[in-house]
C-alpha cells in the first residue's frame, strides 16, 4: 500500500469529477440510506397513527378503538393518497433495512466476490418483498 | 505474531459511542426481521375479510399490545438516535453527541410509555 | 509537586503481555513490582522493572514527554501513553496494571506492536501540503487567516502515536479499513487553503473502506492523548463530500 508521488501528482485529480463519477465508491448507498431514513421517520409515525390509533369514532359501532379491520382498509385505499403513502413506506423501509444488512457485512471487511454476492441476495430478497408486498396491498382494493 | 484481542469487546471499552452503535445496529437488525415477519403475516393473511379481522383480534390482547408498545419503543429509538447520526454528518452538534444519545434514549422510553397508556385506556 | 512528594515511594505492580516469538511464541502475562516515586508514570515504571527484574522487556520509548507517540499501548484496556499515564491514577487500589501491546495491530514482541499497516494508510491518503504552483502568487507568503489555523491546529497535532487507531472498533472488525489517523490527516489537508489536492483525497477516502465504514463511535476522540478529534474530521470529511458531489461543491 506504500505510495509515493510528487507534489505534481497529486494535484492533478486522478478520479473525474462528474456527477456520476460517485457510482461505486459507496457513497450513493449511504446517502440513500439518509434519505430513505429521514423518509421513514415522516412515513411510519403516520402508518402506526393510521392503524392503531384509528377508529376512535367507530367505538359505538362495536368495533374497538384502534383496531383496524379489513373493511376500513378497503375504505381508506379508495383515496390514492394511501397508496402512494403505503408504496412509498414499504420500498424506503426495504431498502433501509436491507442496505442496514448490507452495511453490517460490509464493516466486518466484506469485499469482492463476497460483497457482490451479498448485495446479490439482499436486492433478491427486497424485490421479492417488495413484490409480495404489492400484491397484499392490491388485495385491500375492491 | 498474534493479532491481540479486538478493542470493541472490551469492558472497559464500552462509553456512550460504543453502546449508541451497538443498539442502533441491533434494533436495526432487529426491525429489519420485524419488517419482514410483518409483511409475511400481513400478506398469508389476506385471503378474505374473515380471516384477517379475526388475525388482528387476536393482536388485542395484552401482551400483544405491551409488545406493540415496545416495538414501537424500538421504532423511536432507532428514529430519533439515527436523526443525531444524520445530524452528525452534516458536523452538526458534535459537541452535544452524548447528550443528544441520551435524550434519544429518554424520548424512546416516553414513546413506549405513551403507547401503553394509550392502550389500556383503548381496552 | 513539592519536594516532599518524591520521597513518598510506593509498590508499583504492572501485569505486562509477554510474546516473544525467537522462544515458544506463546504469550503469557508476567508480574512486575517495583518501588516508585508517587509521581511515576507507568513508562518510568516499565523502565525501573527492566533495569532492575527483567533485562529481556521490549517496549518502545523515546521522549518520555508525550510528544513522539512510541510509548502508546494498552493500560487496563485501555488505548494511550505510557508516559502520560501516572502509575498510581491507572492503579488507585494498588492492584497491577495490565499493560498490553496496541490492539489492531500484529505484534513483533512483548509490548512493540508493527505499525507499518498504520503509517501506510497515512501515506495512503497524500499527507503533504500540495500547492499547485501555477494558481499560487509567484512571491509572498500563503496566508492562512487566524481561525481557519486554529481549527487546523487541533488536527496538526497529531503525533502519529496510533491509540485512536487501537481504540477504534471498526479497525478491530475489518483491518483495511483507513482508520482515525489517516482520515484525521487527509481532513487537515483539505481543509488548508494552501492545499490544491482535495478532490485527490477526497476521492481516496470517499470509498467503503474509508469514511463510510465511520459509525461516529468516538473511541478515537476518547482516548487521543493530545486532544485531537478525528470523529470531527470525519463528519466534516464526509460532509464535503456530500456537497461537492451534489454540486454544491467550492
Amino acid at each position: 500500500m506504500t505510495q509515493t508521488m510528487d507534489a505534481q501528482q497529486a494535484v492533478t485529480p486522478v478520479t473525474p469529477t462528474t456527477p456520476w463519477s460517485f457510482l461505486g465508491s459507496g457513497f450513493l448507498a449511504w446517502l440513500l440510506q439518509r434519505v430513505t431514513a429521514i423518509g421513514l421517520v415522516v412515513l411510519l409515525p403516520i402508518h402506526i397513527v393510521i392503524n392503531h390509533l384509528a377508529n376512535i369514532s367507530k367505538v359505538e359501532e362495536g368495533i374497538l378503538p384502534g383496531l383496524v379491520v379489513f373493511s376500513d382498509v378497503v375504505e381508506r385505499f379508495e383515496s390514492p393518497v394511501y397508496w402512494v403513502v403505503d408504496v412509498l413506506l414499504l420500498s424506503f423501509a426495504l431498502y433501509h433495512g436491507l442496505n442496514g444488512v448490507r452495511n453490517v457485512a460490509m464493516d466486518y471487511g466484506l469485499r469482492g466476490a463476497g460483497e457482490k454476492v451479498v448485495t446479490g441476495a439482499l436486492s433478491l430478497v427486497g424485490l421479492a418483498a417488495f413484490a409480495f408486498g404489492i400484491a397484499t396491498l392490491a388485495a385491500f382494493i375492491d | 505474531m498474534y493479532k491481540p484481542a479486538d478493542a470493541q469487546f472490551q469492558a472497559k471499552a464500552m462509553r456512550t459511542g460504543t453502546a449508541a452503535w451497538a443498539l442502533q445496529r441491533l434494533s436495526g437488525l432487529f426491525l429489519t426481521i420485524y419488517l419482514i415477519t410483518h409483511l409475511i403475516v400481513i400478506g398469508t393473511v389476506v385471503r378474505g375479510e374473515g380471516s384477517f379481522d379475526s388475525m388482528l383480534e387476536n393482536f388485542e390482547s395484552t401482551p400483544f399490545l405491551v409488545l406493540d408498545a415496545g416495538l414501537v419503543g424500538v421504532v423511536a429509538f432507532h428514529g430519533l438516535n439515527g436523526l443525531r447520526l444524520i445530524l452528525l454528518d452534516f458536523a452538526v452538534g458534535l459537541k452535544y453527541q452524548k447528550a443528544l444519545f441520551w435524550a434519544s434514549w429518554v424520548m424512546a422510553v416516553g414513546v413506549f410509555a405513551a403507547m401503553v397508556v394509550a392502550a389500556r385506556n383503548l381496552l | 509537586m513539592g519536594a516532599g512528594e518524591e520521597s513518598v515511594l510506593v509498590e508499583a505492580k504492572i501485569r505486562v503481555r509477554r510474546y516473544d516469538p525467537s522462544s515458544d511464541g506463546v504469550a503469557r502475562y508476567q508480574t512486575y513490582s517495583v518501588e516508585m516515586p508517587q509521581s511515576a508514570t507507568v513508562l518510568d515504571t516499565l523502565l525501573a522493572a527492566r533495569e532492575r527484574l527483567d533485562g529481556s522487556l521490549a517496549f518502545r520509548c523515546a521522549c518520555r514527554s508525550a510528544i513522539c507517540g512510541s510509548c502508546a499501548m494498552r493500560v487496563n484496556g485501555q488505548s494511550r501513553l505510557a508516559c502520560k499515564t501516572k502509575i498510581i491514577q491507572a492503579s488507585p487500589n494498588g492492584r497491577p496494571v495490565t499493560l498490553e501491546p496496541l490492539a489492531n495491530l500484529l505484534v513483533f514482541k512483548d509490548l512493540v506492536a508493527d505499525m507499518a499497516p498504520f503509517y501506510d494508510k497515512i501515506r495512503a491518503i497524500v499527507p503533504w501540503l500540495a500547492a499547485d504552483p501555477a494558481k499560487r502568487p509567484a512571491i509572498g507568503e500563503y496566508i492562512v487567516d487566524a481561525s481557519r489555523s486554529t481549527k487546523l491546529s487541533q488536527f496538526a497535532a497529531c503525533i502519529q502515536c496510533g491509540a485512536c487507531y487501537s481504540a477504534c472498533p471498526v479497525v478491530a472488525i475489518d483491518d483495511r479499513y483507513l482508520g482515525p489517523a489517516a482520515l484525521a490527516k487527509a481532513y487537515r489537508y483539505c481543509h488548508d487553503p494552501r492545499d490544491d489536492a482535495q478532490a485527490e483525497r477526497l476521492s481516496r477516502v470517499a470509498q467503503e473502506r474509508g469514511l463510510w465504514r465511520c459509525h461516529t463511535i468516538f473511541s478515537c476522540a476518547e482516548w487521543c492523548p493530545k486532544g485531537v478529534n478525528p470523529t470531527e474530521a470525519i463528519q466534516n470529511l464526509k460532509k464535503l463530500t456530500m456537497l461537492k458531489r451534489l454540486g454544491f461543491g467550492h
